[in-house]
């Protein structure tokens, strides 16, 4: 998969999102920020909803474009633009939910939470909501490391971005599946 | 544990719990006017493919690159069009957001509109949310920020019972960040008992306006006091009902 989607961009030099950026830094062309903003609202809009609440990713979200915005300069050409972006979005998020004294308030209510309860009857009905039920159960950097996964990231460059070790992350990652496999296979 | 899942189902329910996903619209200020952004990649990719066929009567094995890597991503897009919230049919941008009904789970998001001047980079006249205006002005100078408040801080008024023995380390409380955010100003008056050994313990709030506000920061500050106590002192010795209070000010 890797090579097919390094010659995307080639063909057609347009989509690459490296070069929109750096193009938008350059001359401030509003059309590349709309083309780089259609191609990974998407991804960074689930990141943010999936680690917090409707409102606070929807207020992250705009925040972490106008932060690009705001240092597109400050991107130096070459490295990933996605995983500045999902930096970028990470840390608005961080604080944001600092400010609102929510910062690993979840850790405390994860206990409880475990198991199924009420509604169990009508999640076990669709693989899909039981999925989401699951990933909203995960605690918080076990969901981050696994999306960041999903998305595409290697475990190096999730390490960096999380100022954590890469053997952490990949532990992160084993647990988040392991999680995810034996709640899935035991409730289908 | 019938059917181990394999990582190829959970990327599979990954993508479709992302596509069920209502995302909201962020649209520069007049900038997507002349072009419907959603059909942009399946125009683009149509095109090249027909230029990779193209090609491939020219150059075989450099075109079978070429098919591969656009059918590629163009079958995703196939995926993503059968599903419901995504639509691929060229509509205007606004029509779309009032179309949210569709949503499968979660509630539908307003949509957001950032009037941001893109050619000036300062962010003041962007049109925010109510809740993000009051952190603006911080945001805008962290630095300074913590410095202002150990300046402003005004030093504790000491109002103490008779025959307090000497101070001999003094230190002064952290103005509370969520209290400077907000502005609060208040006062927090603590009665504390002096140890043989010159150290406070026993530190019990008096008054405290508003409450609960600052008690952390100055019970912390006021642990670290110590006094010299006269030599001979017993070892049980202790001076109770010492009362100091500290003033939170901001300067400006």
């Amino acid at each position: 998969m890797k090579l097919p989607s390094m010659m995307k961009g080639w063909f057609n030099p347009n989509v690459k999102p490296e070069l929109l950026l750096d193009k938008y830094a350059q001359s401030g062309d509003k059309k590349s920020l709309a083309k780089l903003i259609e191609h990974y609202n998407r991804d960074l809009f689930h990141f943010l909803l999936s680690q917090s609440d409707h409102a606070t990713a929807e207020d992250c979200l705009q925040n972490t474009w106008l932060k690009v915005m705001k240092n597109a300069e400050q991107y130096k050409l070459g490295t990933s633009v996605k995983n500045w972006l999902f930096t970028i979005a990470r840390h608005t998020l961080i604080d944001e939910l600092r400010r609102l004294n929510r910062w690993h308030t979840r850790a405390l209510s994860e206990h409880d939470l475990s198991s199924l309860t009420l509604s169990e009857e009508v999640i076990k009905k669709d693989s899909l909501t039981l999925f989401n039920h699951i990933i909203s159960q995960l605690p918080f950097y076990q969901r981050e490391a696994f999306i960041l996964q999903q998305e595409g990231f290697s475990l190096h460059e999730i390490a960096i971005m999380t100022h954590e070790k890469q053997e952490t992350i990949k532990s992160r990652i084993r647990y988040a599946k392991q999680n995810i496999r034996s709640t899935l296979e035991s409730k289908l | 544990m019938t059917s181990p899942l394999t990582d190829n189902e959970i990327n599979n329910l990954y993508s479709k719990r992302k596509q069920q996903i209502n995302v909201p619209e962020i649209s520069l200020d007049n900038a997507i006017t002349e072009q419907p952004v959603k059909a942009q990649p399946v125009t683009t990719i149509r095109l090249k493919r027909s230029s990779a066929i193209f090609f491939s009567s020219l150059f075989a094995s450099f075109a079978i690159f070429a098919l591969i890597t656009h059918l590629l991503p163009e079958k995703t897009i196939d995926k993503i069009s059968q599903n419901k919230s995504i639509k691929t049919i060229p509509v205007d941008l606004k029509a779309l957001s009032t179309k949210s009904d569709e949503a499968v789970n979660l509630p539908s998001p307003p949509s957001l509109k950032i009037e941001a001047p893109i050619e000036k980079i300062i962010p003041p006249q962007i049109k925010k949310l109510p809740s993000e205006k009051a952190i603006v002005p911080q945001v805008a100078t962290p630095k300074s920020y913590p410095l202002n408040l150990a300046v402003t801080l005004s030093m504790p008024t000491l109002s103490l019972g008779q025959s307090t023995p000497p101070l001999t380390f003094k230190s002064l409380p952290k103005y509370p960040h969520t209290a400077a955010k907000k502005n609060i100003e208040g006062k927090v008056k603590l009665a504390y008992t002096i140890t043989a050994q010159g150290n406070v313990k026993d530190i019990t709030v008096v008054t405290a306006t508003p409450a609960k506000t600052f008690d952390r920061a100055a019970k912390i500050a006021l642990n670290k006091w110590k006094y010299q106590i006269p030599e001979n002192a017993a070892d049980d010795w202790i001076k109770e009902g010492n009362i100091v209070e500290f003033n939170f000010k901001l300067k400006n």
